[in-house]
């Protein structure tokens, strides 16, 4: 029996995605639009989704400083490079762990998740750092977060998922674990990979504690610092920045939204590129073949 | 697909290279500009040949840096400095907020020389914990700070510790913008024929009369959500108690606000409010967005907040609506025959520190000092005359091009942080409009008699105001947030009493009475 | 037969040689087997023992008054003094309490509703509309905290709040929802599921790509219909990575980012609304004293350890999959 082309579970789905769609991007758009609108409206709360008053003060306060483009590129950066160094050796470490036979298997992962419960602080870890010599320097970026026990644990799931027949053929062709794992796993796992790259893409894109921490001079600031002090500075209420009781005239909410637009804009430019992997059964072919 | 991998490995490599490379540019604008600093300036003033003599000095500083006026080397201001006193400040500034950069600082021992905080807390503890010099070690050094000590000793005693050590440069002058005030719609309170209230049964007639024309406004709205703790001294102030731990110096003795007679008063009147709908019903949750909103589509026509606010609404309404009117109203006397009192918020507690392990203590408390010269004064207030501010008669005026205070910052450098300790304030004063200026003239009115007093803490005493002080606070809020939303009768009063006091409040009160005995006691001795 | 002698020396040789040889056969075996894993893990095995393991010797400063220029080592030692602290507070079963009931409300609600839309988005057939619904539905996890809760607070304002705009319109009276105790664990759960829905969906979307379709094709000729498909089918071929993310989750139950819930919070609703973070924030870190923040730490981090070892025991029993 045909199942009908439009069915009752048709209609409901639709109608919840509908409303999950309405009720994620109403306020993104809204945002958009005050970050575009004129400071009157915006303080008398007149803008919806459109903008009022269309001016782009915001963007110029945000985009319009040079150290803004300095920041980006160290961004950019601090990103590619922490990402690619943190995917191969997540990936790694975590089909090592994936395998049932290998040995000390258990205490190892132990030993890692341990770590997601007790950590030595943000002070001895920023002492260890020190001592490695790579405060100031782009490492102090990019290999502390080199590792997420969150996302190894969920590249070790992966793997474990893939069917054992596959490994088996491997080694009946001569291959050994490392040529198990570039030639039959790393071209079967793209959505795997592609998810926990983003992950840690995302997750280095929007970081501003590593800064804090690792980096004093200004020119090695990623953009998160700049505009994360932008938006104290522009807020009245935190009486922690300067208390200089509010002499500015900026209204505080464009400008948070502005920062946020020009924040999560590449990531949302770059995942419909991503999204290309998370396509159905692309493991399937090599069980048959 | 094993090529794709040692792809990536090959871009890691080159990236790597890449970084390598940047790293070892020397174009890295963190070098200090030791190079002296070369004021080509034809206009150049005073003092020109005393300046020449000094010995050239560089010291490293942690200063804060606000986005508005972002930090700058080429700040005018560092070079008047370096005119006056020979020293260059190579300036590091904090990678996100400042006292998490202090902590990181402190905690690997390479501070620079001077080092800026926002509170004496800070500075107490850190100095407490060995970090900073005791400035008083060397105020043989400081001439003009003696003198200044002298002049203003209970500014010099608010910086000291609980152990009499002074940790921090006192400052005077800048705290002004930190007042807060009552505002009102002046001109919608003409238009309905009425005036400001001077009291609270007036007050409360007023808004129950724009109620009445207005039923979707609530006609005083306070941003109470955002800022809980400023708005409970602004209230409990014009009802002659406090907040909190307070010094009543009526009686000169320490008490305890929330539980008096007068705060059931204020308690009462809140709640009248709350239930005729002449305060939001979400005012404890009221976030500055919102607020903001209100004041400006006429849903709100009394407020409290920061003085300079008068002209953030004025100036941002008016080019819409020119008949819009943010004035200053004195605050409304809550007791009977009682005074129209503000709260002391005129002070700030930021400052310079220097560090314990700084090999050249002695050039920076040489250079502090300047700070405190009539000459230091007037500099880093003003300026150099001709350059930013002239002469008329006897009073300073900025030149034009400086239409506001921010615009005075962002080109001069002046009132930055590590600028400046003795302000005058006429400074800024004039650079507000007069609107602005007629409220700060009326303001100091309203001024209570003295500063709360802000004696300094021991450890231990830190601690029970830590503990026992948050228990209290957290109960004295929920009760408040009860009692006025109706969730707790306001029968219940005595047992409120009842519970706070159990929670510790004579501890609380004894402990300020002891670290206030001992600063008493203190003399400024000067080793 | 020239050789036959040497032959028997041979075997003799080789007879007594054999237990040294097992032996050596077998931590020879070990490394044989495991060197290249080993090798693999090692990049990773560094990286813990430098930036995790290497500073927990800083756990110490909870057991002396932390003097941050003198340094942990030459700090007073104080013992178990802000354990005691901690677990003395009036407020401290209060808190517990919150903190439990915050994670585990978030747990019940939050943790199916993303398997949920990964479902949903996997039976859309239009590419188009599913690429859409997925990207436009991950938005939110990019807003920050502190706007989300200022969001939350003016959505729910009863004095122009969209909702109860639509209330009032209803002929109702308005709701203050924001000083109500009872209604602040759903409004907090509701405001994270919306942050966080379309992002967590990622995972679930990933974990379904490795279903067999051919499984799909074999259970529609036996005339299965959606519903049974969806329980045969796919529920199974995603258990491992639902599985896994719920022994980490239930491991986070008492983890709850203190900055959100701080920004909801108001006196008027502390007796629901105030968790160990909010507490830690006035109390230890406000005051600049690392070492009480640190203890309380080290204590819900014992505490979420036992969670996630139950967790991952009874995963074990039940199930193939655990964590370890």
């Amino acid at each position: 029996m045909r199942t009908p082309r439009f069915s009752l579970f048709h209609a409901g789905s639709a109608v919840v995605l509908l409303f999950v769609v309405v009720v994620t991007l109403y306020p993104f758009l809204h945002m958009l639009a005050v970050s575009l609108s004129g400071d009157i409206y915006v303080m008398k709360n007149e803008v919806t989704i459109w903008p009022k008053g269309l001016n782009f003060k915001m963007y110029e306060i945000v985009l319009g400083d040079s150290k803004m483009w300095t920041a980006f590129n160290n961004t950019l950066l601090y990103t590619s490079l922490g990402t690619l160094i943190a995917i191969i050796i997540t990936s790694m470490g975590a089909y090592a762990l994936s395998r049932k036979h290998m040995a000390f298997r258990k205490q190892l992962t132990m030993m890692i998740v341990f770590t997601m419960f007790f950590s030595g602080g943000m002070i001895p870890t920023f002492l260890v750092v020190r001592s490695l010599g790579f405060v100031d320097t782009l490492w102090g970026m990019v290999l502390p977060g080199a590792v997420s026990t969150w996302n190894l644990i969920l590249m070790r799931t992966f793997f474990a998922g893939i069917p054992k027949e596959l490994e088996e053929s491997g080694r009946m062709d001569g291959l050994n674990d490392i040529g198990i794992f570039f030639r039959i796993f790393v071209p079967l796992s793209k959505a795997s990979f592609a998810t926990i790259a983003l992950f840690y893409a995302v997750g280095l894109w929007n970081n501003f504690i590593f800064p804090l921490l690792y980096l004093r001079s200004p020119d090695l600031f990623p953009l998160q610092v700049l505009l994360r002090n932008l938006v104290l500075a522009g807020s009245v209420s935190s009486g922690e920045v300067t208390r200089i009781g509010g002499d500015n005239q900026i209204v505080e909410e464009s400008l948070k939204y502005a920062t946020i637009m020009v924040s999560s804009l590449p990531i949302l430019i770059v995942y419909p590129f991503i999204q290309k992997y998370f396509v159905k059964g692309a493991m399937i072919g090599a069980v048959k073949g | 697909m094993r090529k794709y991998y040692f792809l990536g490995v090959a871009v890691l490599l080159a990236v790597m290279l890449l970084a390598g490379c940047a790293k070892n540019d020397p174009g890295n604008s963190s070098q200090p500009s030791a190079s002296p600093n070369t004021s080509v300036k034809p206009t150049d003033e005073s003092g020109g040949g005393e300046a020449s003599a000094l010995p050239s000095k560089t010291l490293t500083a942690l200063l804060d840096n606000n986005a508005t006026f972002p930090y700058s080397e080429d700040w005018p201001v560092w070079k008047w400095l370096k005119e006056k006193t020979g020293v260059t400040l190579e300036v590091q500034t904090p990678s996100g907020k400042l006292s998490e950069s202090l902590n990181l600082v402190i905690a690997s021992k390479s501070m620079p020389d001077l080092m800026y905080m926002l509170n004496r807390r800070e500075s107490n503890k850190f100095g407490q914990d060995g970090a900073l010099v005791n400035i008083l070690e060397y105020i043989e050094d400081m001439p003009n700070l003696k003198k200044w000590m002298e002049q203003y000793p209970e500014e010099a005693k608010a910086a000291l510790s609980a152990d009499g050590k002074m940790y921090m440069f006192p400052n005077q002058g800048f705290g002004e913008t930190n007042r807060m005030v009552w505002m009102y719609r002046e001109d919608v309170f003409k238009k309905e024929g009425l005036s400001a209230p001077s009291t609270y049964e007036e007050l409360y007639d007023v808004l129950k009369a724009l109620k009445a024309k207005y039923p979707d406004s609530y006609p005083l709205t306070i941003r109470y959500g955002q800022i809980p703790d400023e708005m409970n001294t602004n209230l409990a102030v014009t009802f002659e108690t406090g907040e909190g731990v307070y010094y009543n110096y009526d009686n000169n003795e320490w008490r305890y606000g929330p539980i008096e007679d007068n705060y059931k008063s204020l308690v009462n009147m809140w709640k009248k409010f709350y239930d005729e709908g002449l305060i939001p019903p979400d005012f404890l949750s009221l976030q500055t967005k919102q607020w903001q909103d209100m004041v400006s589509t006429d849903q709100a026509f009394v407020t409290i907040d920061y003085i300079s606010r008068i002209d953030f609404f004025n100036n941002a309404m008016q080019k819409e609506n020119p008949e819009y009117n943010m004035q200053f109203m004195a605050p409304p006397a809550g007791i009977a025959g009682g005074k129209q009192l503000s709260p002391y918020f005129h002070y700030l507690e930021g400052g310079l520190t220097v560090a314990s392990t700084s090999k050249n203590i002695k050039d920076v408390v040489k250079y502090m000092d300047f700070f405190y010269s009539e000459e230091g004064h007037i500099m880093t207030s003003w300026g150099v005359e001709g350059e930013t501010f002239v002469k008329e008669g006897d009073t300073f005026k900025f030149k034009p091009e400086f239409t506001d205070v921010t615009e005075m910052r962002k080109q001069t450098g002046l009132q930055t942080s590590g600028t400046y300790t003795w302000v005058d304030f006429n400074a800024h004063l004039s650079l507000f409009s007069n609107n602005l200026q007629h409220a700060y003239k009326e303001a100091v009115k309203y001024d209570p008699p003295a500063m709360q007093p802000r004696p300094a803490f021991t450890e231990s005493e830190n601690e029970i105001i830590s503990l026992t002080g948050q228990a209290i606070k957290k109960q004295r809020d929920e009760a408040f947030a009860k009692f006025v939303t109706g969730s707790r009768s306001l029968n219940e009063w005595d047992k409120y009493v009842e519970e706070i006091n159990n929670l510790g409040v004579n501890k609380l009160l004894d402990t300020y009475k002891g670290a206030y005995a001992r600063v008493q006691d203190v003399k400024l001795e000067t080793k | 037969m020239a050789q036959a002698g040497s032959t028997q020396d041979r075997a003799m040789v080789e007879q007594a040689l054999v237990p040294v040889r097992i032996k050596r056969n077998n931590t020879m075996r070990l490394w044989h087997q495991n060197k290249y894993l080993w090798l693999m893990f090692l990049p990773c095995l560094l990286y813990y023992l430098i930036f995790r393991y290497a500073p927990m010797f800083g756990l110490v400063i909870t057991f002396k008054d932390y003097n941050l220029f003198r340094g942990i080592w030459d700090s007073d030692w104080v013992g178990l003094k802000y354990y005691r602290m901690f677990l003395e507070n009036p407020d401290f079963l209060l808190l517990m309490k919150n903190t439990f009931l915050l994670g585990v409300y978030n747990l019940v609600f939050g943790f199916p509703a993303p398997i949920v839309l990964a479902l949903l988005l996997n039976e859309v057939k239009g590419m188009i509309f599913k690429r859409f619904v997925q990207t436009v539905s991950y938005l939110p996890h990019f807003i920050s905290n502190v706007i989300v809760a200022s969001m939350v607070i003016m959505f729910l304002s009863p004095t122009g709040g969209l909702i109860n705009n639509m209330i009032t319109a209803l002929g109702f009276d308005s709701i203050n929802f924001m000083i109500n105790p009872g209604m602040f664990r759903g409004i907090y759960v509701l405001s994270e599921i919306w942050q966080h829905i379309g992002w967590e969906t990622i995972i679930y979307l990933a974990a379904l790509t490795s279903v067999d379709p051919q499984l799909y094709e074999a259970a529609s000729i036996d005339g299965a219909s959606r519903m049974r498909k969806l329980w045969h089918v796919t529920l199974p071929g995603i258990s491992f990575a639902i599985v896994i993310t719920l022994i980490l989750n239930i491991g986070s139950v008492l983890e709850i980012g203190f900055e959100k819930v701080f920004l909801l919070q108001n006196p008027a609703i502390y007796e629901t609304a105030d968790i160990i973070s909010t507490y830690v924030y006035r109390v230890g870190l406000q005051q600049g004293n690392f070492s009480y923040g640190a203890s309380i730490d080290l204590f819900m981090g014992i505490i979420s350890l036992i969670f996630i070892y139950s967790a991952n025991f009874i995963s074990r029993r039940v199930s193939e999959t655990s964590l370890w």
